[in-house]
């Protein structure tokens, strides 16, 4: 075991390194703009398979997003306060939300779940357009400022004025939400989370607050979907009611589907292979939902286990390969 | 304002409210007799009223040829479906909702490729208002709400006069009973499903008379679909009938008197309900 | 004071009585039986003692204390324990995996533990992994020990529930029909086995279709027919209970007693 441990720190060493020197290498600044909101999408897409680890399917991810994003510009454009106390804001008010509709929603049969958050999206739709004042109708906000400038005595003041200031900030936090997921799920919780998506009753007779734990997954995860909301309006500079909505919540879903399931990286490989892929057929762009929408479908009833499980099955033909090759040489 | 525009709302709210009733009640037939939760429900709507559309406008039919026409086409989309995609799921829970949401997708992005992102309107077909009781109702809403007062009398006649409509109840209540009594589950299962999208078609084909429509309005009618059977009670006809109609005034009366915010009755109503009994007005007594 | 106290348990659901003031009391150290047809209402008494079902009226007490109405996971914490008469198991989990989830009471899990893993939280995850592979031994599933739950033969499953119970480490443990589906020879090793955890002071409530594990294992049995009691005694008491052969025994049964 221990061997594949070092294996997957090594290659998650590798895969950060690239990350932090692709701006070295990328000059164009669309393309820096495109892949911070593919980083974006990876924490939403992780976010939400952290829910899924708990058997609750959830349609409103990105409402929670919008959540955040709102209240992160609302209270910069509108009272000019400082990014880092509206992020801090807006994380929170994502929490909020997600305990109250959790409490609610999660003491009962899953399908109410599922309904209930395909209808909080509406909800948070509507909502968010009621006010001009701090949310800007139904337009939404434009021109949103940039986070706030960090000045730590003694160094340079950090500034986020470009894409790729924005792009190293989105891939700090992007990081830090990760580690929470994988951390959170590798422990004795992980084992918690399964054991009631795979058998609620049992898991609640041997003493397992089941209620608790889905909300404890639930809260989590929309926390880091609301953050997902702010780094994502830092980027885009534009947020609306419209904007994070059903078809985004759909998407997420999709990048877990096709990533697979088993561990945080599915989501991961998920979202950075779809906005890869979404990238490359710009040309029929129109087409889009359709080809994602049959990835979902046949992603459930083919490749269960997804992009993930494919790469797990190369792997161990290449393990078996490599003994084989040893067992004839010796 | 006062007694009056009480009045008006609560007509208009009964109107809107057989509506409801009618796209819900599709959603109930397929919910309980294969246990799917056919999210891609408002999507049969939302084609349903582009049926009509484009068949008045440039079939030149008339408007009721094309609401049959635009039900049948809908119906038989269901019936494809059902064969292709969730056929091979049934009873894996997780596995059909999957399916239904990744078809409202690409049946929701199609549509919006192929209809564009703008509403369009269908020419009047019919004019005039009739005042009645100090109350106007104009020709269209009160055609609308009788052609969806037939259908959902005509869906009672069928599920509990015919020998179809029985089995269908049959299936709904015990399948496994239903197939040792010599049900064809697989035909019963594909009547169903296309009965509930034919419903759904029928109340877009409906809408279209009053409203304008989109490639989006699936959604909404999704969601206000839902409200009403968990307000009425999850798998329960009668639910549906006493839930659409009090979504139908409550919605009405709350955009008279309040406005825009009545928009989220349907979630604060689920809500309510999930608090207060979580298996509807006349679903079973909680445990 | 009995270990476990049913008083006038009763039972509507709808307009269906399925138990009946039901009364009853299992002493600490005791094995007991409950027996009846097919719908007597034995399950449903079970999940209304374990806190699935709250009762119509009556009252569940357990160590003296009022548990009716109770939830599910506080009553397992109060050291009362069940199996399914369902094959319920955490089928992608291994067999050692299975029995730690079972531990998960004495396990101190928290938030912010779970995020970061120190030599404490390390060291009494190991004292957890002997004692669940104490539980495997005990229950003859050590080869077996990685194995998938769902790739296991049938009467390993059950063997294998009820380890999952006994990692709760209760004081009671209801089993409801465990030897469902296993031949002779595993009944026989489940009977042992039985004995054996109510020799180390574990008392076990037991529901049984198999008159044999009945006669064998329990010191008394209660009969159970339309949710009333009917019968109580001794296992030969109620072999030549003439009420209890015409609701269920039957005369070809009483033979066999």
């Amino acid at each position: 075991m221990k061997q594949e441990q070092l294996y997957k720190i090594a290659l998650s060493i590798v895969v950060l390194l690239v990350f932090i020197l692709i701006p070295v290498f990328i000059r164009n600044m669309y393309q820096i703009g495109v892949i911070t909101i593919i980083m974006v999408n990876v924490l939403l897409a992780a976010s939400l398979w952290l829910i899924l680890t708990t058997g609750q399917v959830t349609l409103g991810h990105a409402s929670f997003a919008t959540i955040g994003g709102f209240m992160s510009a609302g209270m910069m454009t509108a009272y000019g306060m400082n990014s880092w106390l509206s992020l801090l804001i807006a994380v929170v008010t994502a929490g909020l939300v997600a305990l109250v509709l959790g409490y609610i929603t999660l003491r009962i049969k899953g399908i109410y779940f599922v309904i209930a958050t395909l209808a909080l999206g509406e909800f948070i739709k509507i909502v968010f357009g009621m006010w001009e004042h701090p949310f800007g109708g139904l337009a939404g906000l434009i021109d949103l400022p940039p986070p706030t400038p960090i000045a730590i005595p003694g160094f340079p003041v950090i500034q986020f004025t470009t894409n790729t200031d924005l792009y190293y900030l989105t891939l700090v936090f992007v990081v830090i939400g990760i580690i929470i997921l994988y951390r959170l799920y590798a422990g004795p919780i992980g084992r918690v989370f399964r054991s009631i998506r795979q058998a609620d009753e049992l898991a609640e007779s041997v003493g397992i607050n089941i209620m608790r734990y889905k909300i404890l997954a639930f809260v989590v995860a929309c926390m880091l979907a609301g953050l997902a909301g702010v780094l994502y309006t830092y980027s885009t500079k534009y947020i609306s009611p419209r904007v994070l909505g059903l078809p985004q919540s759909v998407y997420y879903l999709i990048c877990v589907a096709v990533g697979g399931e088993a561990s945080v990286v599915g989501p991961i490989l998920g979202a950075i292979g779809l906005g890869v892929f979404a990238e490359v057929i710009r040309p029929v762009k129109e087409f889009e939902p359709i080809i994602f929408g049959f990835l979902l479908i046949a992603a459930r009833l083919f490749f269960k286990s997804g992009l993930l499980g494919i790469l797990q099955k190369i792997w161990q033909l290449c393990v078996q390969l490599k003994n084989r090759v040893i067992s004839e040489h010796t | 304002m006062g007694l009056e525009a009480a009045l008006q709302s609560i007509i208009y709210g009964l109107q809107i409210g057989v509506l409801y009733i009618l796209v819900a009640l599709g959603l109930t037939v397929i919910f309980s007799m294969m246990n799917i939760m056919n999210f891609a429900h408002g999507e049969f709507y939302m084609l349903g009223a582009f049926s009509v559309l484009y068949i008045t406008s440039f079939l030149g039919l008339n408007y009721f040829a094309a609401l049959i026409i635009s039900i049948l086409i809908v119906a038989c989309l269901g019936v494809i479906l059902e064969w292709l995609f969730f056929r091979r799921a049934v009873g894996d829970i997780v596995g059909t909702t999957i399916i239904a949401i990744g078809l409202m997708w690409i049946l929701q992005s199609s549509a919006q490729l192929i209809f564009g992102t703008e509403p369009r309107g269908m020419e009047e077909v019919f004019h005039g208002t009739f005042t009645f009781l100090n109350v106007n109702i104009s020709a269209s809403r009160l055609v609308a709400m009788l052609i969806c007062i037939v259908l959902v009398v005509g869906v009672y006649f069928f599920l509990y006069k015919t020998r179809t409509g029985k089995a269908i109840q049959a299936v709904a209540q015990d399948r496994e009973a239903a197939a040792l009594q010599g049900v064809d589950i697989n035909r019963i299962n594909a009547l169903g499903f296309a009965l509930g999208c034919a419903l759904a078609g029928a109340a877009g084909g409906v809408i279209a008379l009053i409203f304008s429509i989109d490639a989006t309005m699936g959604t909404e009618a999704l969601v206000k679909s839902l409200s009403v059977i968990i307000l009425g009670g999850l798998g329960s006809f009668p639910g549906v009938i006493v839930g659409g109609f009090i979504l139908g005034i409550a919605e009405s009366c709350g955009f008279t008197f309040i406005g825009y915010p009545a928009a989220t009755f349907p979630f604060v109503i689920i809500l309510l309900v999930l608090v207060i009994k979580r298996t509807g007005l006349m679903g079973e007594p909680q445990q | 004071m009995p270990l476990l106290e049913l008083q006038k348990l009763t039972k509507y659901f709808g307009g269906l009585r399925a138990v009946n003031e039901l009364d009853l009391s299992i002493e600490k150290g005791q094995i007991v039986g409950l027996i009846g047809p097919n719908g007597a209402g034995k399950t449903t008494a079970f999940n209304i003692i374990t806190g699935k079902f709250r009762p119509t009226s009556g009252k569940v007490i357990f160590k003296g204390k009022d548990i009716t109405g109770l939830n599910l996971h506080t009553i397992a914490g109060l050291g009362l324990a069940r199996s399914f008469q369902q094959t319920f198991l955490f089928s992608e989990m291994t067999v050692l995996d299975n029995i730690l989830v079972g531990f998960h009471l004495k396990s101190k899990i928290g938030f912010w533990n779970a995020l970061v893993s120190t030599s404490s939280t390390r060291h009494l995850q190991g004292q957890l992994v002997e004692k669940a592979t104490e539980i495997i031994q005990f229950l003859g599933l050590e080869h077996v020990k990685y194995e998938l739950a769902r790739n296991l033969p049938h009467g390993y499953q059950r063997l294998l529930g009820i380890g999952i119970a006994l990692a709760t480490e209760p004081e009671l443990l209801l089993m409801d029909e465990p030897s469902t589906g296993m031949n002779p020879e595993e009944t026989e090793h489940l009977l042992g086995k039985i004995k054996e955890i109510n020799k180390k002071g574990l008392t076990i409530f037991l529901v049984a279709h198999n008159v044999r594990l009945i006669m064998n294992v329990c010191e008394r049995v209660i009969v159970l027919n339309f949710g009333s009691k009917i019968a109580e005694g001794t296992p030969e008491e109620i072999c030549t209970n003439s009420e209890v052969i015409n609701a269920y025994l039957g005369s070809g049964y009483a033979s066999r007693c």
